[in-house]
């Protein structure tokens, strides 16, 4: 999924190790299955039957597929699986840590990103029918799902964090009842913390445009796409960091925001039940929304909190 | 030498007499005479005042009034039994102020160390 994965099972047990173990495995062939810079992965088998009707697909690609199709529901299209097209028109063709921070592709002119309801699924038959033109892209909603499943998995047995290249699932708290504290970066100074975040269970997520960028063609690109455009998104913001009852709520509403900007995306995430945000304009201000503060860590804070 | 001699004076002792007489008969009769014209002493009609009996109403008294007023029982008085003045013993000494001490507060708990960071997607 080209990200870098850490697992942490807060246990002494021995067969923690062997789960240990099971989650990557699981984290690796949903890669295989997922990914769209795997030439022979499901994902890329159904891109390449767009516009050809509807085909089977095996079990993780059509509940990946389900989840990211909730989740464009869920932010009115903005984060939508259809912008496998774009993201390939603005140069991110292939996996990022091969880039080097340069595209070479052939720039073309972006279009809005198809609808997300064009996408047919027959949940009887398990096919989908993806329209001609179609591509479809599950990155970060993918990583975000495979996530929460490893860490709701291995949360049966053992207090779990999953941290999927900086986005984080929690199954619970840790085996003394304590929250795990969770650092925010800060996208000016990566070596420091905005904030220090003690959390039990759910997942934070952070978006932003500091990262995965590339220049294609003379011009700075980046991996966030604003389907409305189709072009890489234009936003006030630098990163928009959100916690969320699971982690694929907070990732999908972390990207809401980005592409909405901060004033849109501040009155988007008020209506948004549980969920906090904490943004850095582009600018260097940073904005937080009232309910932050409850998960902040504070020097009067007990850790067993 | 010639010696001129007083002439004798008249006798006038009944003349003064008579003008003495006379000044005393005219003032007792001057005021008898005035006496005689001071104007009658009018009568004062006394005012006609009616004077109406007062007309008094008997209202039935308040039961509060009349009622026994509800005195509280009066305790009995015991009287104390006040130990005699040498056999009242001197109360102890209030001890004394404890001293003041330093008191360390003690430095805010570090921030435990982050378990994980979240950034954009690496």
């Amino acid at each position: 999924m080209g990200s870098t994965i850490t697992i942490v099972i807060d246990s002494d047990e021995a067969n923690a190790r062997s789960a240990f173990a099971g989650a990557y495995q699981t984290f690796r062939a949903y890669e295989r299955i997922l990914s769209r810079f795997q030439p022979h992965s499901d994902l890329n088998a159904l891109n390449r039957c767009a516009g050809r009707g509807p085909q089977r697909v095996g079990q993780t690609l059509w509940r990946a597929l389900q989840h990211a199709l909730w989740m464009a529901y869920r932010s009115d299209g903005l984060v939508t699986p259809a912008v496998g097209e774009a993201l390939h028109t603005a140069g991110y063709d292939r996996d990022f840590r091969q880039m080097a921070g340069i595209s070479a592709a052939d720039l073309r002119t972006p279009s809005p990103v198809p609808d997300w309801r064009l996408i047919q699924c027959d949940p009887r038959r398990r096919t989908v029918a993806i329209p001609a033109g179609m591509r479809l892209d599950l990155g970060g909603s993918a990583k975000g799902w495979t996530a929460t499943l490893i860490a709701r998995r291995l949360g049966r047995r053992y207090p779990t964090l999953v941290d999927a290249g900086g986005d984080i699932a929690l199954s619970g708290p840790r085996r003394d009842g304590s929250p795990w504290p969770i650092e925010v970066a800060d996208p000016f100074h990566p070596d420091r913390g905005l904030a220090l975040l003690m959390l039990r269970r759910g997942g934070v997520a952070t978006s932003g445009v500091d990262y995965r960028r590339w220049l294609h063609r003379g011009k700075w690109q980046h991996h966030l796409i604003d389907p409305r455009t189709g072009d890489p998104v234009r936003t006030d913001l630098l990163t928009a960091t959100v916690i969320a009852p699971t982690l694929s709520l907070a990732e999908m509403a972390a990207k809401v925001i980005l592409i909405l900007g901060a004033e849109s995306g501040l009155h988007w995430l008020a209506d948004q039940p549980n969920m906090a945000g904490l943004l850095v304009h582009r600018d260097g201000q940073i904005i937080r929304t009232p309910n932050v503060d409850r998960y902040c860590w504070q020097s009067s804070m007990s850790a067993n909190r | 030498m010639n010696h001129t001699r007083k002439p004798m004076r008249a006798d006038v002792s009944g003349l003064k007499w008579a003008i003495s007489t006379a000044a005393l008969a005219a003032t007792i009769g001057g005021w008898g005479w005035l006496t005689a014209q001071n104007p009658p002493e009018v009568a004062i009609a006394a005012p006609q005042i009616a004077v109406q009996p007062p007309v008094v109403e008997r209202q039935p008294l308040p039961p509060w009034l009349t009622d026994d007023p509800m005195l509280p029982v009066l305790p009995t008085v015991v009287p104390l039994n006040i130990p005699a003045r040498d056999q009242v013993a001197a109360p102890p000494p209030a001890p004394a102020a404890p001293a003041l001490r330093e008191v360390t507060i003690p430095a805010p708990a570090p921030a435990p160390a982050p378990a994980a960071r979240t950034r954009s997607s690496r």
